[in-house]
């Protein structure tokens, strides 16, 4: 039986995106590893990591958000919808840590 | 993170400040409340904080190029912006890690007690167990009610812009200034 198996690079992509599209979260922010291999032209995830293993899936993801929006209450909704995507297309459960790193004003 | 036991100050007038804000927000201000300065100034930092949340919340501002503009820039602030563990304050939150970065969490206040009438924010940090914020008033404005209202303004706005539970809340007052004459 064929079995899909989805990498690193491709849970962070997916992750980011649906982070990406939680009201409040205005941007996500790279982190220095990923903002250095952007700047020599590599196409990094920004501000998303992810360790696939034996069916779970570790993410980090780091946003910014703009006064107004509750950073706790983005931080439930931005895990909630990472999780469920991720568990509907590709069967990880997944842990999501998340960062606000700055409020706009 | 524990309540403060310790007694907190009321206004000049007597009044608790966080009950003045609770009617002033749910509408239900009484006569003395309407008419005491004191109670009129809790009252008007409850409606501006309360304006804040509802206002911001409603927007939807266009995305400013931050993520370029880290791209671009040197080396040397892309450094200074990356966060160590030590500027991250745990969120509650039971869907997994929540952290909110200390330096964003002291602007946000610094930022909303500027915004109050008669006092300006100086320096305000936010610790594991609480804040300490140092502030300047204008000549005039009691100094008592300064600091209960500038206390009840950071445990609302920690709790309802920041979901942060705030335990003790530190306010000094450094300085005074004297409203320029020329510029009324």
């Amino acid at each position: 039986m064929a079995r899909v198996i989805f990498g690193d690079a491709a849970v962070a992509r997916i992750a980011a995106a649906v982070a990406a599209e939680v009201p409040g979260v205005e941007s996500l922010r790279p982190d220095l590893s990923q903002a250095l291999l952007g700047l020599v032209g590599a196409e990094p995830v920004r501000g998303a990591t992810a360790a696939v293993r034996e069916g779970r899936a570790e993410v980090v993801l780091t946003v910014v958000t703009t006064l107004g929006h509750n950073p706790r209450d983005l931080c439930v909704a931005v895990q909630r919808a990472v999780a469920e995507r991720l568990r509907r297309e590709t069967g990880l459960v997944a842990t999501v840590t998340v960062t606000v790193a700055d409020i706009l004003l | 993170m524990a309540i403060d036991p310790e007694p907190i100050e009321p206004l000049a007038c007597g009044r608790d400040a966080a009950q003045v804000w609770d009617h002033a927000v749910a509408g239900t201000l009484d006569e003395h409340e309407r008419t005491c300065p004191h109670c009129r100034a809790a009252a008007a930092d409850a409606l501006g904080l309360d304006g804040v949340v509802h206002r911001f919340a409603a927007q939807r501002p266009t995305p400013p190029p931050t993520v370029l503009d880290a791209v671009l820039g040197s080396v040397r602030d892309l450094v200074a912006a990356e966060l160590r563990p030590q500027d991250l304050i745990p969120l509650d939150s039971p869907e997994g890690p929540a952290r909110l970065a200390r330096p964003a969490a002291a602007r946000v206040l610094r930022h909303l007690v500027d915004g109050m009438e008669g006092v300006r924010a100086r320096s305000c940090r936010v610790g594991t167990t609480g804040v300490t914020m140092t502030v300047t008033a204008r000549f005039g404005v009691d100094l008592a009610s300064v600091t209960a209202r500038v206390r009840q303004m950071v445990v609302a706005a920690a709790e309802q812009t920041l979901g942060l539970p705030v335990g003790r809340v530190d306010i000094t007052v450094v300085d005074l200034w004297e409203e320029d004459p020329w510029r009324a």
